[in-house]
């Protein structure tokens, strides 16, 4: 492909994840278009499109510009912590329900996320972490049922792939859905479970590593998302299959879950260091939360003082804000 | 130099460019990367920003080779707030030269 079409595809690829509007979108690629039109006569093309950088960090750089109107939406973010602590009192004093109410702190970056006004697809995602998990702690808790609904952690996968621009991701996010649903009526209503039947299980990784080549296809960059997602599929194979032995063998099917916790810590450090992009300190506390939450409560039997991990969140939001 | 020292001064030097007379985004981006050490990723979004902010106004003009070019001009309020900013940058100058002025010495 010609170096200009080449970066203008890029660009677009790029402005479309950014979530930067269609109308924005257009004008950005016509003058892009005209500057290395003029550069072209100029006979400086290449050398011009080398300056501009990359697509994704100036797409980055729009997303950051483009205006905001969240000032109402901040005033809920700030009062978030103390909202989650009314509610998590109030649950535990009253009605003897510290457990499961602690997912109350999950509030903070749940209202964060929906104040951020992203797109619908990409809320989702941010949010599916913390739907999945308080889903699954209820029904656990409540109902013992940590098998089979474990297998809603999949469902964040399924968001992830709907997200994708090819047929093939939405036909991906779609069996991911149906396994998932299918799974869990199927160990509910039939009973024996046969092992076979977590075959079903297999092909989502599998996806997960044909949607990175699908993705790279389309960003000229195969291999490096290729590699990437080839690692989060081991990883996260190899967490299942920790998880399952855990949970057939020794019946941790909690707190053993909490291993999935690793999967989004290992993303955020991958962001961090690998792609070198900034991640806020206070991504990671809601996971080493739940993670240290759980952990202290159940092997110190204080769950009573370990719900005190969750000002994590909001004091690294604190601490770390750059505002 | 800082990249946020220059930040703070890049609206005024592309304001400048501009109150020249219509140029481009191409211009602008040559000439302010000639004369200044600054990522080009970072002219264009403050272009788009300036005219959002009513600073600028673009218009298409024909071009030499045939097709329309977009160009950039100040709008009347950019030219006072063009003007406010000069001002503001020269008194700056001149208080920091004055702070500054036996630095060379040192």
């Amino acid at each position: 492909m010609m170096p200009k079409l080449l970066f203008l595809k890029n660009l677009e690829d790029a402005l479309k994840d950014c979530d930067i509007p269609r109308a924005e979108r257009t004008e950005i690629l016509e003058d892009y278009a005209q500057m290395i039109e003029e550069a072209t006569v100029h006979g400086d093309v290449e050398a011009f499109i080398e300056r501009l950088g990359s697509p994704k960090s100036m797409a980055r750089t729009f997303a950051k510009d483009m205006p905001r109107k969240k000032q109402r939406s901040e005033k809920w973010v700030a009062v978030s912590p103390f909202i989650a602590l009314i509610i998590f009192f109030y649950a535990g004093f009253a009605h003897d329900a510290w457990h499961p109410a602690w997912l109350a702190f999950l509030l903070i970056p749940v209202i964060a996320i929906l104040s951020e006004r992203n797109a619908l697809l990409e809320t989702l995602t941010a949010l599916s972490v913390f739907v999945v998990l308080s889903v699954f702690m209820i029904v656990g808790t409540y109902w013992g049922l940590w098998h089979p609904f474990w297998a809603l952690f999949l469902l964040i996968a399924g968001i992830a792939f709907l997200q994708g621009r090819h047929w093939l991701h939405k036909l991906f996010g779609l069996y991911t859905f149906a396994v998932v649903v299918g799974f869990i009526l199927y160990v509910l209503l039939i009973e024996p479970m046969h092992d076979f039947v977590l075959l079903v299980f297999l092909p989502i990784p599998i996806m997960g590593l044909l949607s990175s080549e699908l993705d790279g296809l389309f960003r000229q960059k195969s291999r490096q998302a290729l590699r990437r997602f080839l690692g989060f599929a081991l990883f996260a194979i190899g967490l299942l299959v920790i998880y399952l032995y855990l949970g057939i063998n020794a019946g941790l099917w909690h707190p053993g879950w909490l291993l999935f916790m690793l999967i989004p810590i290992a993303g955020l450090l991958h962001t961090q260091w690998v792609e070198k992009v900034s991640v806020e300190p206070v991504a990671y506390t809601p996971f080493i939360a739940v993670i240290l939450f759980f952990l202290w409560g159940e092997y110190g039997n204080a769950y009573a003082y370990s719900w005190l991990v969750f000002l994590m969140i909001p004091i690294t939001a604190i601490l770390f804000s750059k505002d | 130099m800082n990249a946020q020292f220059k930040k703070g001064v890049l609206d005024l030097v592309l304001l400048h460019i501009v109150h020249t007379g219509p140029v481009s985004a191409y211009d602008i981006l040559v000439k302010t990367s000639s004369g200044l050490q600054v990522n080009e990723n970072t002219i264009y979004p403050l272009l788009r920003r300036l005219e959002r902010d009513g600073y600028l106004k673009h218009e298409k003009q024909q071009g030499e080779m045939g097709a329309p070019k977009k160009v950039f001009l100040l709008t009347d309020v950019g030219r006072s707030h063009y003007l406010e900013r000069l001002e503001a940058w020269r008194t700056f100058q001149k208080e920091v030269s004055h702070v500054l002025g036996g630095a060379d010495d040192a």
